[in-house]
């Protein structure tokens, strides 16, 4: 009786299993062949990414595609799923903002049936995506969002010529910060500057690291981590009080207070990254297309700020 | 949902099978609420995907990977038996160590193992991945039903039907809790191992969500299978784990009928209440038609 149960019971569990397979595989096949289909996914939703992501969608705007685009919501276990069902609808093109998601699509996509777009990945070399960054051996190539700090220090010392040390607060747990933190070691010297670091696992321990810095550093500078610009208002908020300067590479942060930034324009890595996959579904070969890096560096000073904390802003 | 998505479901269901084996070894065999495992997920990812970027051979990396876990699972356990902290407590605070060893561990927060030798490279097949979490899978639920069935597996199990009544039968329950988590731990590591080699890369927030998930399929499991015999409780973690991926499966493909990206979470966590109150639903219409039987 008891066995009788179970066995019923398991066939049930299959059927339901291999009828929604079948349902699925009639719903999912074959909706438009003519038209080129990009699929886009983002490891997670974040100001950042959403705008490179609106980049990449704007610069596809007028060629006839569809874009279909999923979040794995910072798991990455969803991550691999999406891309296995991404896969499965064989697009031209897969594209894959941020790091992990791009290894997630790069694991899934084992036997290269489609070519790979990467968008925002700061170090693609260190990510294993490209070995080589002028000719991608694979069938993967795309966008990075390096910005070489020394032209962000050199705009720091521009404005702040007395500056000696500088804090930056980054997050360990983020693969494009700690790319970036050991550039940013190994230039400071050259530069006549002193670098500290405070660190956070979340946003939430952003105020601590900021209380860590202030009476250790004469500026703040936050590049490029999403945990230290998620939690920005709060660390402006801090150093307000003390009267220091918080330097960003985001243009977008200006807003929020930060005296001045200098870095990539994420929508232009979008438009960049579009431009990638206009060239790919144009029969272009990854292999023939170098990694781009961002063209050109946002630069925004936020006099109202430099005022309240009385810097003269060199011309 | 098409062959390719099934099969990758299958294929982390079955993978992710081992974090639900381990989380029902802990929560529902020993009735211990252990938090370690979204630190021990990771861990074995890192432990494994470190030695496996120095050349060290992937089976013996793999086994570092469980014996890590263990390791993790001994010292929460051990924080809570000899010193008395809260059980909730001392995962929480493992886990959180963990966060900071696993950083240590990598030397950095992602590792990529694309190109390296794994264990699932001995084949060069389409599926081999598949067919090696099988296997492993196959024997895990086989030793752990040897387990559970030995003298030693019935001591763990009965401290988690009756702490206070076991001591009386000669069973330590510090002793037992120790093993039991080291085991949960050991399994769970071991998933985070195979991750990474399967999808090549270990990345510190890699470990978010393991315990849901985990938890989840538990849950799902037991809402389909009854609990009348260990090895079907064993099975229909695995069964859990993979409806559990299924139901992921499905809810991405719902953008057809007009659901947003983000909406996924909610969908998965819909679903997954429909199933676990399924039971109840057929429990009540049975009974109902049984009174309406009995009246007539």
């Amino acid at each position: 009786m008891q066995i009788n149960n179970i066995l019923f019971k398991f066939s049930l569990f299959l059927l339901a299993v291999f009828t929604c397979l079948s349902v699925n595989i009639c719903l999912a096949t074959n909706k438009n062949p003519s038209k080129k289909l990009v699929t886009i996914i983002q490891i997670v939703e974040h100001p950042a990414l959403d705008i490179t992501r609106q980049g990449i969608i704007d610069e596809l705007k007028n060629s006839k595609v569809t874009i279909e685009y999923q979040s794995a919501q910072g798991n990455n276990a969803l991550a691999t799923q999406i891309a296995q069902k991404f896969i499965s609808s064989s697009p031209n093109v897969l594209v894959g903002i941020g790091t992990t998601a791009t290894q997630a699509l790069m694991a899934a996509n084992k036997h290269n049936l489609c070519p790979i777009i990467f968008s925002s990945v700061t170090d693609p070399k260190d990510a294993k995506i490209v070995t080589n960054l002028n000719m991608p051996e694979g069938i993967v190539t795309g966008v990075s969002n390096f910005v070489d700090p020394a032209l962000q220090f050199d705009l720091i010392k521009k404005i702040l010529p007395n500056l000696t040390t500088i804090g930056i607060i980054y997050n360990p747990g983020e693969a494009n910060s700690v790319t970036l933190v050991e550039t940013m070691k190994k230039i400071s010297a050259n530069k006549g500057l002193q670098l500290v670091f405070a660190t956070a696992n979340n946003s939430a321990g952003i105020v601590d690291a900021t209380h860590k810095l202030i009476s250790e550093v004469q500026a703040v500078f936050i590049n490029n981590d999403n945990t230290a610009l998620s939690a920005f208002e709060s660390i402006v908020s801090i150093c307000n009080k003390y009267r220091i300067p918080v330097f960003c590479s985001d243009t977008d942060m200006i807003k929020k207070g930060a005296i001045a930034a200098i870095g990539a324009n994420q929508y232009e890595i979008g438009k960049q990254t579009g431009k990638l996959i206009l060239k790919i579904l144009n029969g272009e070969n990854p292999h023939q297309l170098p990694v781009v890096f961002p063209k050109e560096l946002d630069t925004k000073i936020n006099l109202e700020q430099a005022a309240k904390l009385g810097i003269n802003i060199p011309k | 949902m098409n062959t390719i998505q099934f099969l990758g479901a299958l294929e982390l269901g079955l993978l992710y099978a081992l974090v639900t084996l381990g989380i029902y070894i802990t929560f529902r065999a020993i009735n211990f609420p252990d938090l370690t495992v979204d630190g021990t997920f990771p861990l074995g990812a890192a432990v494994a995907a470190s030695l496996i970027i120095n050349d060290i051979n992937p089976y013996i990396a793999t086994a570092c990977a469980m014996f890590a876990g263990a390791i993790a699972g001994f010292i929460t356990g051990y924080l809570h038996v000899r010193w008395k902290i809260l059980g909730l407590l001392a995962g929480i605070l493992t886990m959180t160590a963990l966060y900071s060893i696993n950083l240590r561990i990598m030397g950095r927060p992602n590792i990529a193992i694309l190109s390296e030798t794994t264990v699932f490279t001995v084949f060069q097949d389409n599926h081999s991945i598949l067919f090696i979490i099988a296997i492993i899978i196959f024997f895990t639920v086989a030793l752990l039903y040897r387990f559970m069935a030995s003298q030693l597996g019935l001591a763990l199990r009965a401290i988690g039907i009756n702490p206070k009544v076991s001591p009386s039968y000669g069973i330590n329950v510090g002793r037992m809790t120790l093993l039991g988590l080291a085991l949960s731990n050991a399994l769970v590591a071991l998933a985070g191992a195979l991750f990474a080699q399967a999808y090549g890369f270990a990345d510190i927030s890699m470990g978010t969500g393991t315990l849901i998930t985990g938890l989840a399929s538990v849950i799902v499991g037991e809402s389909i299978f009854h609990k009348y015999h260990i090895l079907i409780i064993l099975i229909s973690c695995v069964l859990g784990s993979i409806m559990y991926r299924i139901v992921i499966a499905l809810a991405l493909n719902a953008q057809i009928a007009g659901l947003q990206a983000s909406d996924l979470n909610l969908i998965t966590a819909i679903l997954v209440v429909f199933a676990m109150l399924m039971p109840q639903i057929r429990q009540k219409i049975c009974i109902k038609s049984i009174t309406s039987r009995l009246k007539i």
